[in-house]
């Protein structure tokens, strides 16, 4: 049993750190379908990122993922705008609309409210190998875009072996195992050790006890980043599970920022604190 | 600012697991290192085992452990497994247990009037809270809705659901919150952002109580949770140990 480290005290005490900023690499934005979310506009996201040390958000539309790519993007960009030291975005795309995702990703590098691009697979019922998501991905990897993909264990359409098999298409694609391929740990742990440019996001995974030991010794803290589906998910429960887990304060801060850091800063989109 | 863990447990592993904590001194040491005070514990070896066996033994390994609480499951008393209503009272008395839980679907029986309604009467008489998992079912009703029929069927029940989340579940739960004020929910999976405060502001802070689901879920999640939710220090006091020390307290067998 590993002692309390600064980090945790700080936080427990604090409930945030000065030394060590968060970065949510894993937002989402506006009301769904299937919640409540007493927290749900951009200035109480706000309120909720700063109580818990959070300095930079990445979002996606719960609009434009399961409504209206259009205007629910469109939405997502003007969040952005009225935040832009505490928002970026992912543009959502639909895989069954692919005229449209076509459409979409022309321009997109430019607008720099978008740093990566979103998929949803299992919700749209579509796999991440298909045919019409060939554009996105191919774009993604030209332009650098990271690629945060909804994973789960034992989907057909976004499972983690599947996120293997498009690794191995674009070698140079940033991609962001969402949930960390919930369930299917041993296999997500191989697919980021063997591709340089695939991660693990923690958002829900974090709360099944021992896994984050497991993602941080498997894999390296340096592939594991720090998400909360927020406005789902309070930010104090997923750092509380990451500081509260038997790893050290090194491994913390990758995970808390310095990874994203990275890979905003590689992708061209360099965060300042 | 005494901290007491709702919702946590010990045992060996039957499935796979992948931070196991098999034994009450391993328990101890988790609640140290995120400094929480004492525990009501459920083992698996009651949910696991037959509780007819294993309440007792549970509660004897428990025993010299001051800070952990033994929880005992409940079964139909019609089977004898249990003797009489007040022998069971006699028993948990004897071995200091002062909280149930319900497994119904895990221990094949039905949890309304006729399959426990002595019990449940007992219950609310002694002030008995009993602890409801969320994923249990009962007849073909389960989660929320059990809830509901369980405190429409008996009032004043002192009724913890356990393990509400981690999609945020306020639609299902704050009528049954508004309709039953005996209804307690535990926030170990209560990951909402925002969502201990906007109960709090609107049914009181007396509704919750704070458990970690250890060692099944990480320590720290609901722990920090709470312990920076957006609420005055004292609804914290009784969130995070409070509610739960005075439903304790106020047992009656
Ligand atoms: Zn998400």
């Amino acid at each position: 049993m590993s002692h309390p480290t600064p980090l945790m005290e700080e936080f427990r005490r604090l409930g945030k750190s000065v030394s060590c900023p968060i970065i949510d690499m894993h937002g989402h934005f506006g009301p769904f379908n299937g919640i409540f979310f007493p927290n749900v506009t951009a200035e109480q996201m706000v309120g909720s990122m700063d109580r818990a040390g959070v300095r930079l958000i990445v979002c996606s539309s719960h609009e434009a993922l399961l409504v209206n790519s259009d205007t629910g993007n469109a939405r997502m960009a003007d969040v952005v705008r009225r935040f832009p030291d505490r928002f970026r975005a992912y543009w959502s795309v639909n895989p069954n609309e692919p005229d449209v995702l076509l459409r979409q990703l022309d321009g997109l590098a430019e607008r720099k409210e978008f740093v990566g691009i979103k998929f949803l697979s299992d919700y749209h019922r579509y796999p991440i190998t298909g045919d019409a998501y060939v554009p996105a991905l191919k774009y993604a990897q030209e332009h650098r875009m990271p690629v945060l993909m909804h994973t789960w264990g034992g989907s057909k359409f976004d499972g983690p072996e599947l996120v293997g098999e498009v690794a191995d298409r674009y070698p140079d694609l940033v991609i962001l195992m969402g949930h960390s391929g919930y369930g299917e740990w041993d296999v997500s742990i191989s697919v980021a050790r063997k591709h340089p440019n695939v991660y693990l996001e923690l958002t829900a995974a974090y709360a099944v006890n021992g896994v984050v030991e497991k993602l941080v010794n498997k894999a390296g803290s340096e592939k594991v980043l720090f998400g909360t589906d927020l406005p789902w998910f309070d930010p104090h429960y997923a750092a509380g599970c990451i500081l509260y887990a038997h790893i050290s304060d090194d491994d913390r801060h990758n995970i808390f920022h310095r990874n994203a850091e990275r890979i905003l800063g590689q992708c061209g989109n360099p965060v300042r604190f | 600012m005494t901290i007491i863990d709702a919702n946590a447990s010990f045992g060996a592993v039957y499935t796979p697991t992948l931070a196991p904590c098999r034994t009450p001194e391993e328990l101890i040491a988790a609640l140290d290192r995120a400094g929480v005070d004492r525990a009501l514990v459920a083992a698996d070896a009651i949910r696991g085992g037959c509780p007819s066996e294993m309440n007792v033994r549970a509660a004897l390994e428990l025993a010299p452990h001051a800070r952990l609480m033994p929880v005992w499951a409940i079964l139909p008393l019609e089977t004898g497994e249990f003797g009489t209503r007040t022998e069971f009272l006699d028993s948990m008395k004897r071995y200091g247990v002062r909280a149930l839980a319900a497994y119904p679907s895990k221990h094949r029986y039905l949890l309304d009037r006729v399959g426990c309604g002595e019990l449940l009467d007992a219950m609310v008489e002694c002030r008995i809270p009993l602890l409801l998992p969320l994923e249990e079912s009962s007849g073909g009703v389960g989660g929320w809705a059990l809830a509901e029929k369980l405190l429409s069927e008996t009032p004043g029940l002192r009724l913890i659901v356990l393990g509400t989340g981690p999609w945020g579940d306020d639609r299902l739960f704050r009528p049954l919150l508004r309709s039953f004020p005996t209804l307690t929910v535990e926030v170990s999976r209560y990951e909402l952002d925002g969502g201990i405060a906007a109960l709090c502001g609107k049914y009181g802070a007396e509704r919750l109580v704070y458990g970690s689901g250890y060692p099944h879920w990480a320590m720290g999640g609901a722990l920090l949770t709470a312990l920076h939710a957006d609420i005055p220090e004292a609804d914290k006091g009784l969130i995070l140990g409070g509610n739960i020390a005075r439903m304790l307290d106020e047992v009656t067998i």
